[in-house]
């Protein structure tokens, strides 16, 4: 089943998405950017340049370099909007015997479906070599003001670059669509969209999923360029006011300018101020002369404040248009690089009186709606298995009533994990497995879903016996919980139903709960931990000095026992430090038994163990073997009944 | 000027629309069973691309790290040319011109090298075109006749093109 691709063909630039593993994802042309300049040039040679590059070699080729060519897609030669753009058009438009508007290059004609096409194969491209497959079905997205020939016209260029085009969607819809307001009921929302060229605001309804688009309005020549062009011109001015010095003859000196005033405006979106800073900016008979000029943000706004009133006039219209006022429109979505500017964005909330969604790539939202429509039409979307995510981690009570966790919390479902586990006691034969879900540290503070025992253990040593703890998760959310001892493969299990866990109320609730107790939870787990470290080495040192005792002193022996007793002293209180203090203690005596062995042993080179890598040794696997044996024991010890 | 209105109705997928006629346990498996494929397939690519994606990101983490420093080298050469043109050579231009090459030497290290230009055919792929100037006699057209800032690339991807002039095209073998 091959991908549909979505593509933001737009005036200035184009932007290409995908579903990818159940979400949107622009796709990065091999240039390295995310969104490719829609302009295409034909060379001397009858070669075709396509994005950056024909944008690079536009000024030795201005004639045969096509931008803008949105501006002209399926309209009439003859129309206002042609004539009034191609005024401000290098390149030669003409009349085709239809009237339709072509382009002249290199003495062929050219119509705009055949330029956009050139554009849009690039944008295919480059998904092809993303994905490694051809890719021939696409979303296209044009204005919502786009009448019947626009639209059919780009869907020809769909066409002529080999295209299936599945639909065509109204930018603003795409939008919407990025945000997921599909989903919502009966809204109204409006998008506000100020790109590279040209500023959109259009007022959609939503009912049912269908978007339905009430009225739009708009400047055609507004957008990014033109702050540029303020930063840049004052930017000339203050220059020549220091030091009479006219920058704008000098091409390379206006390209540095033009670079850093894009940087200076993207800075001050986040800073208040900055310094543009450009040594060596040009000389005269003096020497070299520098550039340093600092630009705050307020003066930035004042310097382009025209610029953004302009967008309010078209707002107001399109409210009235859809007989609507800004009250009562529900959502207001940002597109477009130029929403990025926190002044942008207080006119939006000012005029609407209400938080506008605003994503980090405003620049790409339209290519996403376009994707994600991709998706829906491929069933993609639609289809997938919801998957799900368990609400709460869950996990088993282990030795002092730690709740010990096996699948975190937001893990998504279907999925499986499992754990070894020891006993806590020699001669051990029975486990209680308490299946818990919550995330605070201590058992007794998470809810219950069940428990099981495990019997009929072959008697052994604490820590020996080998128990696998499985947890189940299917798609619907129903646990199995399994523990199966590995020496006589006995297994025993439980079926927990989603019905038995807890509602959202009480999700929320024991989220918040474990942030709140965090830290007191962490102090009792830590002294749990603390505590059974102590009790295992006690044990440990205790059977090492039955085995081993008589190889050492007696005054050594005596330390030694002394030591334990102190250690299930401190056993007996709650002083954290105390028992880290005593185990220490513990320890360091008991080493003398490991000394006296390696003495006795370093003859044969038995390697007999010392006591820290012996019966010693911390909780897991006293055994010595390096098996993954985890943590915590069992704390429930049922006595032999078998 | 435009303010009309249009009905559109889109994302709703009417083709998707099914009878809810008998779905036999057969039908609901093999659905099942595709869907689950399908699935499988997805994620074995997903994973691809994820590596691959993950490998370029590695490649190019430092791209844009990279290329604003190229301003800071832009300046230190501009300083040198001029104190080349002004005070010739002492002993602290030549410690700038050092440190300039160190620059250099470091930028190289990690995959950034120089894209040649001068004299040579203009090509869109590595150079900017900045100003187009009449071809002088020696000169052939449509080649880089001056450059203002050097192009660098980044392994395999263009970093940022040469900012360059170019002669104009031979009138005579032009349009």
């Amino acid at each position: 089943m091959g991908k549909v691709i979505g593509i933001d063909l737009g005036t200035t630039n184009s932007c290409v998405s995908i579903m990818s593993g159940g979400d949107p994802v622009v796709i990065a042309n091999a240039e390295g950017n995310r969104t490719t300049p829609s302009v295409v040039g034909i060379t001397d040679k009858g070669e075709r340049l396509v994005g950056q590059i024909a944008k690079r070699q536009a000024i030795t080729n201005p004639e045969n370099t096509i931008y803008s060519i949105k501006r002209l897609i399926g309209r009439k030669a003859e129309s206002k909007e042609v004539r009034e753009a191609s005024k401000r058009l290098p390149y030669k438009v003409v009349s085709a015997p239809n009237g339709d508007a072509h382009v002249e290059i290199r003495g062929k004609q050219y119509s705009p479906a055949e330029i956009s096409a050139m554009i849009l194969q690039k944008m295919k491209q480059t998904a092809e070599d993303y994905l490694g497959e051809p890719v021939t079905e696409a979303v296209i997205t044009v204005p919502a003001y786009f009448d019947d020939s626009q639209r059919q016209a780009t869907k020809d260029a769909g066409q002529i670059a080999g295209l299936t085009v599945l639909r065509i969607i109204n930018e603003p819809t795409a939008a919407s669509l990025a945000y997921g307001l599909d989903k919502k009921k009966d809204e109204r929302i409006a998008v506000y969209d100020l790109g590279g060229g040209t500023f959109d605001v259009s007022i959609l309804e939503i009912g049912d999923g269908v978007f339905e688009v009430k009225s739009t309005n708009g400047d055609t020549f507004l957008g990014g360029d033109d702050f540029d062009q303020r930063i840049m011109d004052w930017l000339v001015e203050e220059f020549k006011k220091d030091q009479g010095i006219d920058l704008k003859k000098d091409r390379m000196a206006l390209q540095r300018l033009k670079e850093a005033a894009e940087r200076a405006k993207i800075e001050l979106s986040s800073s208040q101020e900055t310094e543009i800073n450009l040594p060596f900016i040009t000389a005269d008979a003096g020497g070299p002369k520098h550039l340093v000029i600092k630009l705050t943000r307020a003066k930035m706004e004042q310097l382009v404040d025209d610029l953004i009133q302009r967008t309010v006039e078209p707002c107001k219209k399109a409210l009235s248009d859809a007989g609507v006022t800004a009250k009562e429109v529900d959502e207001v979505v940002l597109v477009g690089g130029m929403t990025r500017m926190p002044k942008v964005i207080q006119l939006v909330r000012d005029f609407f009186g209400k938080e506008p969604h605003k994503g980090v790539n405003p620049d790409e939202v339209v290519a996403i709606g376009a994707g994600i429509q991709g998706g829906v039409l491929k069933g993609e979307v639609k289809d997938v298995l919801l998957l799900d995510v368990t609400p709460l981690t869950l996990g088993i009570e282990t030795l002092g009533s730690v709740f010990t966790r096996l699948i975190e919390r937001n893990t998504t479902i279907p999925t499986k994990k499992s754990q070894i586990f020891s006993t806590a006691a020699d001669g051990q034969t029975a486990v209680t497995i308490n299946v818990l879900q919550g995330e605070r540290e201590m058992a007794s503070d998470n809810k219950t879903l069940g428990h099981f025992d495990l019997v009929g253990l072959p008697p052994a040593p604490r820590g020996m016996p080998q128990i696998e703890v499985s947890f189940d998760i299917d798609a619907n959310g129903i646990v199995h919980v399994a523990a199966k001892d590995m020496a006589t493969q006995k297994e025993q299990s439980i079926r927990i139903t989603a019905s038995s866990g807890l509602n959202k109320d009480e999700i929320d609730k024991m989220v918040k709960d474990a942030q709140a107790h965090a830290a007191e939870d962490k102090k009792k787990r830590e002294l749990v931990e603390v505590r059974n470290e102590a009790d295992n080495r006690i044990y440990g040192v205790e059977k090492l000095l039955a085995e081993h005792g008589d190889k050492i002193g007696e005054d050594d022996r005596k330390h030694i026992q002394e030591e334990i007793a102190a250690a299930r002293k401190a056993l007996e209180g709650n002083d954290l430090a105390a028992i880290q203090t005593a185990t220490q203690n513990l320890v360091k005596a008991s080493q003398k038994i490991g000394e006296e062995m390696y003495k006795r042993t370093a003859a044969d080179g038995a390697g007999t163990p010392g006591p820290d890598g012996g019966g010693g040794e911390g909780q897991p696997g006293n055994a010595g073997n390096d098996e993954k044996v985890v943590d915590a024991e069992y704390t429930e010890v049922n006595k032999d009944k078998k | 000027m435009r303010d009309f209105s249009e009905k559109t109705s889109e994302s709703k997928d009417q083709e998707g629309v099914e009878s809810p006629a008998e779905v036999t346990p057969a039908d609901e498996l093999k659905t099942a069973q595709d869907q689950y494929l399908w699935l499988a397939a997805e994620f074995e690519n997903y994973k691809k691309r994820a590596q691959k994606d993950q490998a370029d990101y590695i490649k190019y983490a430092n791209e844009r790290i990279l290329k604003d420093l190229l301003t800071v080298l832009d300046n230190l050469q501009r300083a040198l040319q001029h104190a080349q043109q002004f005070d010739g050579a002492n002993g602290l231009v030549q410690g700038i011109e050092l440190t300039c090459k160190n620059y250099v030497e470091t930028l190289s290290r990690h995959g950034v090298k120089e894209i040649s230009s001068m004299g040579l055919p203009f090509d869109p792929a590595v150079h900017q075109a900045v100003a187009l100037i009449e071809a002088k006699e020696g000169q052939a057209p449509n080649t880089v006749v001056a450059e203002h800032e050097k192009g660098y690339h980044l392994h395999d991807r263009v970093l940022r093109p040469a900012m360059v002039t170019v002669a104009g095209p031979n009138k005579a073998a032009g349009d």
